[in-house]
């Protein structure tokens, strides 16, 4: 693809995403200056972007985005829903362009009626705000252009304070057979600050006609509105005077528009790097690790034989895990991103979705300038977008509802994230009518998700988690936002496959909150290698408190299970075997190896066949088909070649 | 008359009209006239546009405030509005 429209589409994207995630935050606060400024920069830069090529009907409807957007600025017209959905459906529009752009190079078929419907559109909500007739308003925002661009010769106008007036005079082309020298009135201007001269069509050499007139002459003048009045009255109807044009305007921010184009804008450098790019580093820092792994392989064999070399083999070796693990750690940097920018996509979803419903809602986000790993942040679109869509779908009640119950009838939804150390912790909070622990219990009952002695040995906390087993879902009735027939099952699925967990608290009545931990990047990962059979299994290492050797005499049978005393506690005994659902191996020999797992607030032991030694690999979260397997944390390939499975041990013994 | 013709250069003088319009188009849309407009007074609409228009090169500094000023800079502005890109045939311009 031409470089220069592989750089459009990625600025494209980013400008389309800014500008509609301020957009929604401007509505919210619509005296937001600084908010207005950046939604105007955006579609002013996406505008320019666009005008490189060839996609006029997305420039247009740009073009009249800006027209608005400036005339906001310039406290024309005040911004009102009107306006801001006509603006949204414009960056709607140029994001469905930009996709098609990307996948086929043009815009699509109905690019030139979306976007003529579009300009329409946003010219009319112009209109509605505006005062005049359709003419008045369609040059209604004209004067900012020559405003901008004769900011310097406005300096002394602007810092005496004096009014200035812009006239823009398009002479009809009959204008001069009719014996008007359009020239001659501009020249009875006094005095004139600036003046724009430009073609109304472009110049064409074959029908070139210099009785037809094609000018469009624009001035600004420091002379008073009557007097410009006088001097235009015979040609009024082809002529538009607005006074005090740079009232509005805010001092500096008016005059610099080119200031965003300017370099060093940034506060950081940035370079862009194709992120397929750093993919491939990670990989490649990923297979020196493994070579690191061989190489200390290599060494303790050097040891274990007596070799003279051996002691100098792990020095270097030493040196060797401190580097590739500094380097590691750099490369995962580079793909770390703010999380932000899932956090972004939410507003505007928001506010169509309790649109939808009916009701209002007020989403605060906080994310504390967080920043992930690229795998992290975009895996976590999807379970927040689900978490989210429940809070406004079954947390927050309507209106009437929460009034009687004493609360604002806007609800409020959270969504925060911070940094915990390598982890990210991410809360969901709403402030609806939280959780019916009783109806849960009654629904996991009815859909047999857990015995329902089980389930009602459960406590409260314990019950409330109950909405993330599978076939769990507590929408009674289906709505168009929630209750497609996934449940936060898969919300529980898709956070552990990025490695991380989710739990639920509720308080009756006053709300419910979602947390997430998850770790900040695809980590290295020290694991123990254990055995099953034949099968030879990763376990992270922090997972497994202690590892045991355990006399069989001591294993006691306790209702169709068995357990053991450790240190005078009983511990249930589970078989690793049997969690993964691999064929029986007969138990042999007087000792059973146990590794010591925590899984919850308790402690279980896990009988495998045999504990190997310890690895640091490269975990790598499962995706695809595979990313919905339960207990399994992830891949990592062996020194030898081979594809180790790395097991979720708290989620295989919950 | 305000139109001098003057071994290749056209001299353009005092108020400039609709009269001098056959005879500068004449002059410029062979691409070979350079324009002296040093003694203008004024530029009539229609001749301001066959000089925004074609773009021939311009000599001296007219005397005359306002062209001096506000006209002439416009049409040494490369951006105010696109001329030809090559100047018409001269049998196009007979109007």
């Amino acid at each position: 693809m031409d470089e220069l429209l592989e750089q459009f589409l990625i600025e494209g994207r980013e400008l389309v995403e800014q500008a509609s995630n301020d957009l929604v935050s401007l509505e919210r606060d619509p005296a937001d200056a600084a908010l207005l400024d950046t939604v105007f920069r955006a579609v002013h830069t996406l505008k320019g972007s666009v005008a490189l090529f060839d996609f006029a009907p997305m420039g247009n409807a740009l073009h009249a985005a800006e027209d608005l957007l400036g005339a906001v600025r310039s406290k024309k017209v005040a911004l009102d829903r009107v306006m801001i959905d006509a603006l949204l459906e414009c960056i709607d529009a140029s994001e469905r362009w930009i996709e098609s752009i990307a996948s086929t190079g043009r815009l699509p078929a109905d690019a030139e009626h979306d976007g003529r419907r579009i300009t329409e559109a946003l010219t009319a909500a112009l209109l509605t705000e505006g005062n005049g007739t359709p003419a008045a308003a369609e040059s209604n925002t004209w004067f900012l252009d020559i405003v901008t661009r004769e900011a310097d010769k406005l300096r002394p106008a602007r810092a005496s304070g004096a009014p200035v007036t812009a006239v823009r005079y398009a002479p009809s082309a009959d204008s001069i057979l009719k014996g008007d020298d359009p020239l001659l009135f501009v020249r009875s201007i006094a005095p004139l600050l600036a003046l724009r001269i430009t073609s109304r069509e472009p110049w064409n050499a074959q029908s070139f006609d210099p009785y037809s007139c094609n000018l469009v002459i624009e001035a600004l003048t420091s002379a008073p509105i009557e007097g410009v009045r006088e001097i235009f009255r015979p040609v009024a109807e082809q002529v538009t005077i607005v006074a005090d044009v740079l009232g509005g305007l805010p001092a500096e921010s008016a005059a610099s528009d080119s200031d965003a184009d300017k370099p060093g804008d940034r506060s950081k450098r940035t370079v862009r790097v194709d992120a397929a790019r750093i993919d491939a580093l990670v990989d490649l820092v990923g297979e020196l690790i493994v070579a690191k792994n061989n190489l200390g392989h290599l060494a303790a064999l050097a040891a274990d034989s007596g070799s003279p070399l051996a002691s100098a083999l792990a020095n270097n070796c030493a040196g060797f895990e401190r580097l590739t693990g500094e380097m590691h750690r750099t490369v995962m940097r580079m793909r770390m991103i703010p999380l932000a920018r899932t956090f972004g996509r939410f507003p505007r979803w928001m506010r169509e979705t309790a649109a939808k419903l009916g009701k209002e809602v007020e989403l605060d986000i906080s994310d504390n300038g967080a920043e992930a790993d690229k795998t992290v942040v975009d895996g976590l679109f999807e379970p927040l977008l689900h978490v989210l869509r429940n809070a406004v779908d079954h947390g927050i009640e309507d209106a009437a509802t929460r009034k009687a119950a004493g609360k604002p009838p806007s609800g409020r939804i959270t969504l925060e994230a911070r940094l915990d150390g390598d982890q990210i912790e991410i809360a969901v909070g709403d402030d609806g009518s939280g959780l019916d622990i009783a109806r849960i219990r009654e629904i996991a009952k009815f859909r047999g998700v857990m015995d329902a002695e089980a389930i009602d040995a459960l406590d409260d906390a314990a019950a409330a988690d109950l909405i993330f087993m599978p076939g769990f879902s507590t929408a009674s009735v289906v709505t168009d936002i929630s209750g497609r027939g996934v449940g936060m099952d898969s919300v529980r699925t898709a956070i552990a496959a990025l490695g991380g967990r989710v739990a639920v608290s509720s308080v009756k009545g006053a709300g419910t909150t979602v947390r997430m931990t998850l770790p900040q990047a695809v980590l290295v990962s020290t694991v123990v290698m254990v055995e099953v059979g034949e099968q030879r299994f990763g376990v992270p290492i922090e997972s497994v408190s202690e590892t045991h050797r355990l006399p069989r005499d001591r294993i006691v049978p306790i209702r169709g299970g068995e357990a053991f005393v450790l240190r005078d506690r009983t511990l249930p005994l589970l078989r690793l075997f049997n969690l993964l659902k691999l064929p029986r191996v007969e138990s042999n020999g007087s000792e059973a190896k146990v590794l010591i797992v925590k899984s919850g607030n308790h402690s279980v032991g896990v009988e495998v066949d045999g504990v190997g030694e310890r690895l640091d690999v490269l975990l790598r979260p499962m995706t695809g088909l595979l990313s919905g397997m339960r207990g399994l944390l992830g891949t990592a390939l062996l020194g030898d070649g081979r594809v180790l499975l790395v097991l979720d041990l708290a989620e295989l013994t919950a | 008359m305000t139109i001098i013709m003057d071994n290749g250069v056209v001299r353009l003088q005092g108020q400039c009209g609709l009269e001098d319009v056959e005879a500068l188009l004449a002059a410029v849309s062979t691409g070979t006239g350079n324009v002296d407009i040093s003694e203008v007074d004024h530029l009539h609409a229609a001749i301001f546009q066959i000089l925004l228009a074609f773009r021939p090169a311009l000599l001296g500094s007219p005397r005359d405030t306002f062209v001096r000023t506000w006209l002439i800079p416009v049409l040494s502005l490369r951006d105010a509005s696109k001329p030809f890109d090559t100047p018409p045939s001269a049998g196009s311009s007979e109007q």
